[in-house]
């Protein structure tokens, strides 16, 4: 099996171990199930990290997905904390909420780079470029 | 872009691993540049061009 083989299944596997992840969280599963779903999201990347040399169409696949990436985490760092606050404003408005207190937790910027890295990367492949 | 790689290849009976092999690249990027789902670099369609023996724009289109 080639790299850029190695690196399309990657692809493969990680969306499936993302499919995996919204299964789990949406079905109020127990946590391990969860769990195994991130690992291979997470073993995926670090395996396209290694693979993405294979050639330039899959050091653009990764680009692609990296780009979306970095940019969803640069928006989210500054409208996370507008979200929250817009979020509190109503909540506090509908249920008097304690103050303080995060609705939208920080770690929901990396699940969301996560799965804009996969969008990106799949874009480019399905539809040949974002 | 718009290109004549899938014509020249099947002009020649070659599959796309046979050329991906001949240009050095995955068969999936030999795919990808087919349905113009990818670009190629300027050193990969130089190397396209020579191992067709034909100049890059008359392989490559840019549409203008």
């Amino acid at each position: 099996m080639t790299k850029a083989n190695i690196f399309m299944n990657a692809g493969w596997f990680g969306l499936a171990g993302l499919a995996g992840s919204a299964i789990t969280s949406l079905a109020h599963l127990p946590d391990p199930a969860n769990l195994v779903s991130s690992l291979v999201i997470f073993a995926a990347c670090w395996v396209m990290l290694f693979t993405r040399n294979a050639d330039e169409y899959t050091r653009g696949l990764w680009t692609s997905g990296a780009s979306l990436a970095f940019a969803t985490l640069l928006i989210l760092f500054l409208g996370l904390p507008f979200a929250e606050g817009i979020y509190d404003g109503f909540q506090h408005v509908a249920n008097d909420a304690p103050k303080g207190t995060r609705d939208i937790p920080a770690m929901a910027s990396i699940f969301f780079a996560v799965v804009a890295f996969y969008v990106g990367l799949f874009w480019k492949r399905l539809r040949g470029g974002v | 872009m718009n290109n004549r790689l899938k014509v020249l290849r099947a002009e020649r009976d070659w599959s796309q691993a046979e050329l991906a092999g001949q240009l050095d690249v995955s068969r999936q990027a030999v795919n990808a540049i087919e349905t113009g789902k990818h670009d190629p670099s300027l050193p990969l369609a130089f190397r396209i061009a020579r191992l067709f023996n034909m100049p890059i724009e008359e392989i490559f289109d840019d549409g203008l």
